[in-house]
């Protein structure tokens, strides 16, 4: 159990000055390799990089879609995603408050209104995308077909209650 | 001129169209139709803070197109 403890510790350890703030990344390049290998020996490994914020396009690719989702933002989305790594969203069927994080999948949280997330939604366009265009779509499924989106999406109910 | 972006695994992928020429709307509108039928939804994107809107049909004064592929539970 120590063991394992100290490699989930080794793997998610925040690599400081990398990326936006908030976001993990992983320690270093053994236990990523460890991870990688893992991964691709995995019946379903394309979805387990997904979930571990790797895919396989290429970094062209993924400045593709970040600047596709950029270009697409509004000020305040634009500003919150710089600063935060995250933007809010509004549903556009019900006002309600979604926030979608950096990744592809587990990455929306619907939030209530006192800003704490309530839930958390898993939806994505089919094919593999990069990740900006997964937060692009999910924003815009959200702002404009919210209704059709939720019937699609998993969700996990996070109660405050309980903890 | 407007333009048909489509979410793929390159980041997106364009296909320009020239509204003034008859032949290059009608390609545009049949490549409409087909990621329309292969269930990408299609939002003509907005300006000035605007999320977009949704489009049904294929409307050549649109500039820019974004089709996204259809969604599935995670």
């Amino acid at each position: 159990m120590a063991r394992l403890r100290s490699l989930f510790m080794e793997l998610f350890q925040p690599a400081a000055g990398w990326g936006r703030p908030g976001q993990w990344f992983f320690g270093d390049s053994l236990s990523l390799a460890r991870v990688l290998r893992w991964t691709r020996r995995a019946p379903n490994g394309e979805a387990l990089l997904g979930f571990l914020g790797f895919s396989r396009s290429t970094p062209e690719a993924e400045a593709r879609g970040l600047r596709l989702l950029r270009q697409n933002l509004s000020a305040a989305q634009l500003e919150q995603q710089m600063r935060y790594g995250h933007f809010d969203v509004l549903g556009g069927d019900t006002g309600k408050r979604y926030r979608i994080k950096y990744g592809f999948q587990l990455n929306v949280e619907l939030l209530d209104n006192r800003g704490r997330t309530k839930a958390v939604l898993c939806f994505v366009p089919e094919g593999s995308l990069v990740a900006g265009d997964v937060m692009l779509a999910q924003k815009l499924a959200l702002e404009l077909f919210e209704s059709d989106t939720l019937k699609i999406a998993n969700k996990f109910s996070v109660d405050y209650r309980r903890w | 001129m407007g333009v048909q972006i489509i979410m793929d695994r390159s980041g997106d992928t364009r296909h320009e169209f020239d509204a003034s020429d008859p032949d290059s709307v009608a390609k545009a509108e049949e490549h409409f139709q087909a990621l329309i039928g292969k269930g990408f939804r299609a939002v003509a994107l907005g300006r000035n803070e605007s999320s977009g809107e949704l489009i049904k049909r294929f409307d050549p004064n649109v500039e820019e197109t974004l089709f996204i592929p259809q969604f599935k539970g995670g």
